[in-house]
C-alpha cells in the first residue's frame, strides 16, 4: 500500500517556489556529499518529488560512509527514483567513473560537539573533503558547484549590527579553539574561488544560519530543537544560558528552496546568507515553542542576564538572496514549529 | 659571504643583546628546532643564537630543518659549519619525528612571496595547512616541549582600514574568505586555529607571533615589496619608481629586531597569546623614498605615479606593538634610518 509522505505539503511548497529551476536538471546528474544529513535529507526529498512529478528523468547520486544504514532507516528516500548511492568518506572517497552536472557538498559535521570533542577530525572533514569534492568536480566534468558553508564565517556579530551582509569582512579569532569550525569554512571556501579561477567550475556558496523543520537533530546544540525536545517530552523547556542570544530561523522547506535556487541560478563565485532576518531571543525562542503545545510547559531559564551586557546575536541580511534571486521567507516561525512538532509527533505513533 | 658581511651582523647581534641577555637564559643548553629555517627569518635566528654561542656560552643547539637545506651551504656557509647547527632536509608537509632532545620550536615555514601565492595558491594553502599540522602533531610526542612559538604573518588581519593608525591583535580582520586574493592569509588563519586546537586538545604550549615587514641583510631586494625594490633601484642608481599612492603608509623593521623579538617571545611570551612583531612607525611611501634616496653617494630620481584616486590605492600596514612593548618589554633598537643604511652597505659589499 502506498503511505502519503508526511512531508507532501512542504514538498509541494518547494516544486511551488522552484518549478522553473528543474529544467535544468533534466536527463542530468547531482552528486551530493553529506546527503544523509539534515540538509542532504531535505535535498533528497525534494529532489525525489521534483523527479516525479516533472518527470526529469535526472539522477542523484549521494556519497555516504553507510549507504545500508541509511537504507533502513529511510527506505523510502532510498528507494525514491533516480536515487543511488557510492559509499566513501569525504575525505578520499573513490570517484565514481560517470560525469556529473552538479555538485553539492553539503558533508559537514556542523555540530558544536564534536567542535570541542574532535576539533581535528573536523578540521580534516571540512578541508580534506572539500579539497576532494573540489577535485571530483574538475575530474567529472561538473559545471557547478554548491558549496554549503556558515554564518560562522564572519565570526562574532558585531553587537551594532543588526545583520550581517555577505560582504561584512570580519573573521573569527583564529587563536580560539573555538573558531575551528569558522576558520576551516573560510578556507574550504578560499579553495572554491581557487577551482572556479584556474579549472573553470562555476561556484556558489551558501553561508547558512539557523535553522527548524523536519529531520532536524533535537538532540544537538541546536537550542529551538532541544526546545521541541523537551515540549514533545512534555516539559519544562529549559534554556541553558540567559535566554538573551539573538537568533532567527528558516524553515526547511524554505531552506530547500533557497539551496535549488543558488544552485541554479546564483551568480558564479558568489556567496549567498541562507537564513530569517526575522531576529528572536532565545527567551522568546523557548515562550513560542511553549506556547505551540496544548498543555503550555513551563519555560526555566538557568541564568540571569549580565546587567549592560549587549546581547549575542547571528543574525544574516539576506537581501542578495532576495533581490537577485527572488528568494523569501515563506514560512512563518510559528508554522515552522508547529510543522516541526507536527512531524515528531506523527513519527513517534 | 664577506667577512664584512658577518661585521654587520655581528654589530647588530652585540646591539640588540647589550645587557639583556639573561632574558633569555631559558634558552641556555636548550635544543631549538626551527621549521623554514633555511628562510630569511630562519637564518637570522641562527646568526643570533650563534652569537649568544660564541659570546655569551648559551651552549645553545640549533637544528634546522628545511626543505632546501642544500642552499644553506652557499648563502651563510659560516653558520652550515658550525657544530651547534645542523641541518635536516625534509618537506615539511612529511614531518614525521622530532629528535627528543628539541624542547623548544620555531614553526617559521612558508614562503611569504605574494607572487608564489597568486601563482600556485592551491599549494600555498597546502603547504602551510598541512605542514603546520604535521610539525604540531609531531609535536605532541615530545617527552619535554617547552615552548612552539608559531610564525603567523600580520597578513591575517586582512587590510588595515585606512582610520585605523596601526592594528592591534584584537582587531577583527577585514579580508573576504571567498577572494582568491586571501590564499595566504586564509591559510594562515588556519594554521594560528590548528595551533589554537593543539593547544587545547594536547596541551601543547603555543605562542603566535604575527610579524609584519623587514629589511636587512637576507633579505632579498628582487621580492615584489616597496622597501626591496626602491633600495634595489637605487643601487642600480636609480630611478626609484613609487608604484601607486605615495601616501600609501609601511612600516619596517630592521631583521637583528626580529630576531630578538621571535627568541625573546620564544624564551618568555604567555602560551595562547598573540604578538605583533614589526615597527610601529609607519612611513609614507613618499618619505621612504627620499630617505632612501638620501643615503646614496648620488641621489637617485624619485618617480611617482600618482593614481587618480587616492582612497582607493592608498593603503596602510602598521602594527600596534602595545602588547610586546608592555608585556614583554620589547622596544625598537634599530631606527628606520639605521636600518636602510646597514642593508644598503650590506648589499654594496
Amino acid at each position: 500500500m502506498e503511505t502519503k509522505n508526511p512531508l507532501s505539503q512542504d514538498l509541494d511548497h518547494i516544486l511551488e517556489h522552484t518549478k522553473a529551476l528543474w529544467e535544468d536538471l533534466r536527463e542530468k546528474k547531482v552528486f551530493i556529499t553529506g546527503g544523509t544529513g539534515f540538509f542532504g535529507k531535505w535535498l533528497l526529498e525534494s529532489f525525489a518529488w521534483a523527479n516525479d512529478q516533472l518527470k526529469l528523468d535526472a539522477q542523484m547520486v549521494v556519497l555516504s560512509r553507510d549507504p545500508d544504514y541509511f537504507k533502513t532507516r529511510h527506505p523510502h528516500l532510498a528507494e525514491a527514483s533516480g536515487i543511488r548511492f557510492h559509499q566513501g568518506d569525504v575525505r578520499n572517497f573513490e570517484f565514481p567513473q560517470e560525469r556529473f552536472d552538479f555538485i553539492i557538498h553539503a558533508a559537514t559535521d556542523a555540530s558544536a560537539q564534536l567542535n570541542i570533542e574532535n576539533p581535528l577530525f573536523m578540521v580534516d572533514t571540512i578541508v580534506d573533503g572539500t579539497r576532494r569534492t573540489l577535485e571530483f568536480a574538475r575530474h567529472c566534468g561538473a559545471k557547478r558547484f554548491l558549496m554549503i558553508s556558515s554564518g560562522a564565517v564572519y565570526g562574532k556579530q558585531p553587537p551594532d549590527l543588526s545583520h550581517i551582509p555577505e560582504d561584512y569582512s570580519g573573521a573569527p579569532d583564529p587563536i580560539q579553539p573555538a573558531s575551528a569550525y569558522g576558520e576551516a569554512k573560510r578556507l574550504v571556501e578560499l579553495l572554491c574561488s581557487v577551482y572556479q579561477k584556474e579549472y573553470g567550475i562555476e561556484t556558489v556558496i551558501a553561508r547558512c544560519f539557523a535553522f527548524v523543520g523536519p529531520y532536524l537533530n533535537l538532540n544537538i546544540h541546536y537550542a529551538i530543537g532541544n526546545f521541541i525536545r523537551d515540549g514533545l517530552a512534555g516539559g519544562p523547556i529549559k534554556v541553558n544560558g540567559d535566554g538573551t542570544p539573538y537568533r532567527s530561523y528558516l524553515y526547511a522547506a524554505d531552506l530547500a528552496v533557497w539551496l535549488w535556487t543558488i544552485l541554479f541560478r546564483g551568480v558564479p563565485g558568489e556567496a549567498y546568507n541562507v537564513g530569517s532576518e526575522d531576529a528572536i531571543s532565545i527567551r522568546d525562542l523557548a515562550h513560542q515553542v511553549a506556547a505551540s503545545f496544548p498543555n503550555s510547559p513551563k519555560v526555566v531559564i538557568a541564568k540571569s542576564p549580565v546587567p549592560g551586557r549587549p546581547p549575542e546575536r547571528y543574525v544574516p541580511c539576506i537581501d542578495r538572496a532576495k533581490h537577485e534571486l527572488g528568494l523569501q521567507c515563506w514560512i512563518s516561525i510559528d508554522e515552522s514549529i508547529n510543522r516541526t512538532i507536527r512531524f515528531y509527533q506523527q513519527a513517534c505513533h | 659571504m664577506r667577512s664584512e658581511h658577518r661585521d654587520i651582523i655581528h654589530k647588530d647581534c652585540e646591539q640588540v643583546t647589550a645587557n639583556s641577555v639573561d632574558l633569555l637564559s631559558a634558552l641556555r643548553g636548550q635544543c631549538i628546532l626551527i621549521t623554514g629555517g633555511t628562510g630569511f627569518v630562519g637564518t637570522w635566528l641562527a646568526e643570533l643564537i650563534a652569537f649568544l654561542n660564541d659570546n655569551h656560552n648559551f651552549n645553545t643547539q640549533l637544528i634546522l630543518l628545511s626543505g632546501r637545506a642544500n642552499n644553506f651551504s652557499a648563502k651563510a656557509p659560516h653558520l652550515a659549519i658550525r657544530n651547534d647547527i645542523t641541518l635536516i632536509e625534509r618537506d615539511i608537509r612529511s614531518v614525521v619525528d622530532i629528535p627528543i632532545e628539541v624542547g623548544w620550536i620555531i614553526h617559521a615555514a612558508g614562503n611569504p612571496d605574494n607572487r608564489v601565492h597568486a601563482s600556485d595558491p592551491l599549494r600555498t594553502i597546502h603547504v602551510i595547512v598541512k605542514g603546520t599540522d604535521a610539525v604540531l602533531e609531531a609535536a605532541t610526542r615530545l617527552p619535554d616541549l617547552k615552548k612552539f612559538l608559531n610564525i603567523s604573518s600580520g597578513l591575517v588581519y586582512g587590510s588595515q582600514p585606512w582610520e585605523l593608525e596601526a592594528i592591534p591583535e584584537s582587531f577583527m580582520g577585514s579580508l573576504y574568505c571567498d577572494s582568491i586574493s586571501s590564499a595566504y592569509a586564509e591559510a594562515k588563519r588556519m594554521g594560528e586555529t590548528l595551533c589554537a586546537v593543539y593547544r587545547n586538545q594536547h596541551r601543547l604550549p603555543v605562542v603566535n607571533v604575527r610579524p609584519f615587514a623587514f629589511i636587512g641583510p637576507y633579505q632579498l631586494l628582487d621580492r615584489p615589496w616597496a622597501i626591496n625594490n626602491f633600495i634595489r633601484d637605487s643601487l642600480l642608481g636609480g630611478p626609484i619608481r613609487i608604484l601607486g599612492d605615495g601616501e600609501t603608509v609601511r612600516s619596517y623593521m630592521y631583521p637583528s629586531d626580529m630576531a630578538w623579538w621571535l627568541l625573546h617571545i620564544l624564551a618568555q611570551g604567555t602560551v595562547g597569546t598573540s604578538y605583533n612583531v614589526g615597527s610601529p612607525h609607519g612611513v609614507t611611501l613618499q618619505e621612504l623614498a627620499e630617505k632612501i634616496a638620501g643615503h646614496l653617494p648620488v641621489r637617485p630620481e624619485i618617480l611617482s605615479r600618482l593614481s587618480s584616486d587616492k582612497s582607493l590605492r592608498r593603503s596602510k600596514f602598521v602594527p600596534d606593538v602595545n602588547l610586546a612593548r608592555n608585556t614583554l618589554g620589547l622596544n625598537v633598537n634599530v631606527d628606520l634610518d639605521s636600518a636602510i643604511k646597514r642593508t644598503i652597505m650590506w648589499n654594496r659589499l
